[in-house]
């Protein structure tokens, strides 16, 4: 039996399908650009991404994706001691990471640029009817 | 410095994490379970149910089979050797035929890219990936 969220659809709706690998594929460029004016551990990302973006999903998506980026030599990591006796993981941009940040975002930005043109008309038409 | 009392939940939580995880180099399996009990133990407000923390975090073997894909796809969109990237497939396959039925799709998907698909340099991998699912050109 499939769910039904508050928006009355079913998580097997098309629709969702669309938004969630829509969420997913924006997630590597938002995790990088929150780490743009510096490190940040991972539950700082994931306030982060929750209070500026509707992106994630699943908690459990985000971590997997720290450890990728880092492999990727786009993030390094350190580990420093916390108050409440659990270690904290920051992570920071490497020079590489830095690149390609700005490459992916001004792609981002040249990218919806052109899609809100494409679809200005059709919002338009939707506001008024 | 001091530590709280390990919660059974927790610590089951944590023991399927890195049962799944199997496979993967100790230090980096130790590590994983570390940043991730961090989590649990900071979004887990003081008196709150824990399984809601858990919860949020998915199921243990589905996240631990998160880590294990973006490995591969990180070896084989940086052209890594088959042998490297056979090595991975087989860690994420499990023991499911829903697992075996993956490796087959990815290793078919592997040997397109790397012998069928034109060259790409290393460096510019993983941007063409994003931008080309997109479908916007690489810069």
């Amino acid at each position: 039996m499939s769910t039904i969220d508050e928006r009355g659809r079913s998580a097997s709706d098309p629709m969702d399908k669309w938004e969630v690998q829509l969420r997913k594929g924006c997630l590597e460029l938002a995790i990088l650009g929150s780490l743009w004016s510096g490190r940040q551990y991972g539950l700082e990302i994931l306030r982060k991404l929750e209070r500026d973006s509707e992106l994630v999903l699943s908690e459990g998506t985000v971590y997997p994706l720290l450890s990728r980026l880092k492999t990727d030599g786009l993030l390094e990591s350190e580990w420093v001691e916390a108050e409440g006796g659990h270690p904290r993981k920051y992570y920071r941009l490497t020079r590489a990471g830095r690149r390609r940040a700005m490459q992916m975002a001004r792609l981002w930005s040249r990218f919806s640029a052109s899609l809100g043109g494409l679809l200005a008309p059709l919002l338009e038409e939707g506001r008024s009817s | 410095m001091s530590r709280a009392v390990p919660d059974p939940a927790v610590e089951r939580y944590l023991d399927r994490v890195r049962a799944s995880l199997r496979g993967l180099p100790e230090v980096d399996i130790d590590e994983i379970v570390l940043e991730l009990r961090g989590h649990i133990a900071e979004r887990s407000e003081p008196g709150q149910d824990v399984e809601a923390t858990l919860r949020s975090l998915g199921d243990p073997a589905g996240l631990a089979r998160e880590y294990r894909i973006d490995r591969v796809t990180s070896r084989a969109e940086c052209g890594a050797s088959p042998i490297v990237v056979l090595h991975g497939l087989l860690l994420i396959r499990g023991r499911s035929l829903w697992g075996w039925t993956v490796l087959a799709l990815t290793a078919l998907g592997y040997a397109w890219r790397s012998h069928l698909a034109p060259r790409r340099s290393r460096r510019s991998c993983p941007l063409t990936t994003w931008a080309s699912g997109t479908g916007a050109a690489p810069p």
